[in-house]
């Protein structure tokens, strides 16, 4: 068979039932096979859209999401979603075409040095230049995108060795003798962490993207119970553990609740598992968390000690280490612990003083926070919501109520504007059952709004609020809080052009607008009734609404800020 | 700042080179001095990797190196288990009137004639770094 038709059946032997992509010359031998497989392709509008589709619909299935492109332009179009997919450790393989081996390095038609443009943010990358190479390729990328700590793995593929006959072997067997994810805990670790726990009289857990990478809220929540420590989830992992449960504080970080950046801040322990000390959630490093010794628990040995020290470090999978946890930490206590009450006491007061809230506008126009928070009412927490970058985001982590892992994505460590229409067509398409809202800021979705021509095509029906502020709003916020109110090249206009509603009726999409409070569930719950077609509300929303709380870049969590020069009362809690 | 010598085992693979000073460069890690050769396997070559780091950090430069795929090993070679020598082929200018001077400096320091011209000398000689640097300054 040829080269191409090897790497169809590899695809397929590796399991994949869905792909993104566009063709294109070197790549085109692959896509005569592919017009006969089982494998389901869906023919985006730009790259990048594949790319973050795929990505979308790994984060909601577990399973590794695959796009495709041709050489040249093709490729580099993915480089955004390869390095956000890398950012955020989500398992994904992109399918690249090459020109002929023999034409690589002659600066030839559509020629790009893909491979050596993605080494910074691949978890690993072939260019394959012979097709008896195609089968491990594609296997030993599966294998290396989903396993250990999840990333993006980039297969290119010379067009000769596409279109040359070769003999088909899926091989059973790697041989990688470079790679070796420690999936089980030392029993030394385990004993180290649950002593330290049991000791601990301030003790927070503080939950990073890797425990939803792991599938391990079961044993997150045996763990939390056990110890009854607060539980903040991460921006990466919100859903990991239910907003609805009392030891829940909300999201830590440079927008995160009072209660859960001073718990973190007056902790004298952190039960670290799966997050990897982001700057936006130590705010000042120096100034982090200074009483606390840290547990860091984590599949990656590289992110233990990379920003902060510590003091037990627990490499290996999530679900394992905490389920060896639940027995070592009851040995403990078994023993004695600290008391807990104090601190539970502080920190509880602390919660309930200062929840999440926000002004409604003066003016009668609509509050962004309120369209968000009645999505998630009407909708409830069974549906996924995906967001871009900005303020929107931050408010669709603050304000949507998660309750399941797997049903809130986002850009987090690269921040990808333009993310949310492309991944939640991945998302949709690989959870079909459940409603999907992408709630989209005006700037973000001027970027990839394209793929709702795909969406509509392939019936994908997604949902998408746009929170029209007609900015660009977190820069717009930076500007007014740090630049003086200079508002300079953040006015989108994008109340006047273009006209959203338009828009997505030429896309075959639903269009509504709501700039009414009186309205909003009414549009909502139509939006929510329409299941065969996308629909996108374009939401005009109060264009000067704040993301609060708020640690100013470089500035320490001590120092948050619960409104404009507004601190926490710090004097009538007893921390 | 303090030097250490990483001896690092990896796949004989194209690019793997352009990992590993991928990796240095953008992590912002400083190499003093980088050697690829083979080993008895033809399937895998050594790198000889001479870096600058705060100490915290060589832990994390080595666990970031064991990130990359094609790394198979790596072993730090501490001063006093090792031996490390630097081989220096140094051109000097040398006619009649001086090779009896040069001559004597040589025979001090071991130093051996390995190509000779009318008006110019190559020698070889080995030993350590700081050797290295004296004998120059000669």
């Amino acid at each position: 068979m040829s080269g191409a038709s090897s790497l169809v059946q590899s695809l397929e032997s590796a399991g994949v039932d869905v792909m993104f992509g566009i063709p294109g010359g070197a790549i085109l031998p692959a896509y005569d096979p592919i017009f006969d497989s089982s494998i389901r392709h869906i023919l985006v509008r730009h790259e990048q859209g594949a790319g973050h589709a795929a990505t979308g619909y790994a984060q909601v299935t577990g399973r590794v999401g695959v796009c495709i492109a041709t050489s040249g332009p093709g490729a580099t179009n993915l480089v955004t979603p390869l390095a956000d997919a890398a950012m955020d450790s989500v398992p994904m393989v992109a399918i690249t075409g090459q020109v002929p081996s023999a034409a690589i390095g002659t600066d030839a038609f559509q020629e790009a040095d893909i491979r050596g443009i993605t080494m910074p943010f691949t978890k690993h990358n072939y260019l394959i230049t012979d097709p008896q190479d195609i089968p491990r390729a594609i296997a030993e990328a599966f294998y290396i995108a989903s396993s250990g700590r999840p990333g993006p793995v980039l297969v290119d593929i010379a067009k000769d060795a596409l279109q040359k006959e070769t003999d088909f072997l899926y091989p059973s067997q790697l041989s990688l003798p470079g790679y070796h994810p420690q999936i089980e805990p030392t029993s030394q670790a385990i004993k180290d962490a649950a002593a330290l726990i049991a000791q601990s009289s301030k003790p927070v857990f503080y939950v990073g993207g890797g425990v939803i990478k792991a599938n391990a809220s079961k044993e997150l929540m045996q763990l939390a119970e056990l110890v009854g420590a607060p539980v903040v989830t991460t921006l990466m992992a919100l859903g990991s553990f239910p907003d609805s449960h009392p030891q829940h504080y909300g999201m830590p970080g440079m927008h995160g609740t009072v209660g859960a950046v001073t718990a973190l801040q007056k902790a004298d322990l952190l039960i670290t598992l799966g997050a990897r000390f982001d700057d936006r959630v130590t705010g000042k490093l120096s100034t982090f968390a200074v009483n606390a010794k840290v547990i860091h628990a984590d599949i990656d040995p590289a992110e233990i000690g990379k920003n902060r020290y510590a003091d037990v470090p627990v490499v290996g999978d999530l679900k394992h280490t905490m389920a060896a946890l639940v027995p070592a930490v009851k040995a403990e206590f078994a023993k004695g612990r600290a008391d807990l009450a104090p601190w539970l006491a502080a920190m509880n007061k602390l919660r309930a003083t200062y929840p999440l809230g926000y002004d409604t506008p003066k003016d009668g126009s609509l509050s962004p926070q309120y369209v968000i928070e009645r999505i998630s009412a009407l909708t409830g927490p069974e549906a996924i919501y995906v967001a871009g970058v900005g303020q929107h985001q931050m408010w669709a982590a603050q304000f949507v109520k998660y309750e399941n892992p797997r049903t809130w994505l986002n850009s987090g460590g690269l921040g990808t504007m333009g993310y949310a229409v492309p991944a939640a067509m991945g998302a949709k398409v690989g959870a079909p059952d459940k409603i999907v809202w992408a709630i989209d800021g005006d700037g973000c979705f001027q970027m990839t709004n394209q793929e709702l021509v795909t969406c509509a095509l392939n019936n994908i029906p997604i949902k998408v609020a746009i929170i029209n502020n007609e900015s660009l709003g977190m820069v717009r916020q930076w500007q007014t809080l740090f630049y003086e109110g200079r508002y300079s090249n953040t006015n989108l206009e994008s109340k006047r052009i273009p006209d959203f509603v338009k828009l997505a009726d030429a896309m075959g999409c639903v269009g509504l607008t709501c700039d009414r409070p009186e309205d909003v569930d009414a549009i909502i719950k139509q939006a929510n009734a329409i299941n065969d077609q996308p629909v996108v509300v374009d939401f005009r929303v109060f264009r000067d609404a704040m993301v609060w709380p708020m640690v100013a870049a470089g500035t320490s969590n001590d120092d948050i800020k619960i409104a404009r020069e507004m601190a926490p009362d710090w004097d009538s809690q007893e921390l | 700042m303090s030097t250490h010598t990483l001896s690092v085992l990896v796949e004989n693979s194209p690019g793997v080179l352009a990992r590993v000073a991928g990796l240095f460069s953008r992590r912002a890690y400083n190499i003093d001095s980088l050697a690829v050769g083979p080993t008895e396997n033809p399937d895998i070559s050594r790198m000889t990797i001479v870096i600058n780091v705060e100490s915290h950090s060589l832990e994390q430069v080595i666990r970031q190196l064991d990130k990359l795929v094609n790394v198979i090993h790596i072993a730090e070679l501490k001063l006093d288990d090792s031996v490390q020598a630097e081989l220096l082929l140094v051109k000097i200018s040398a006619t009649s009137k001086n090779r009896f001077d040069v001559d004597a400096v040589l025979e001090t320091y071991g130093a051996a004639i390995v190509d000779e011209d009318a008006e110019s000398l190559t020698v070889e000689a080995t030993g350590d770094a700081a050797k290295s640097v004296t004998y120059l300054t000669l």
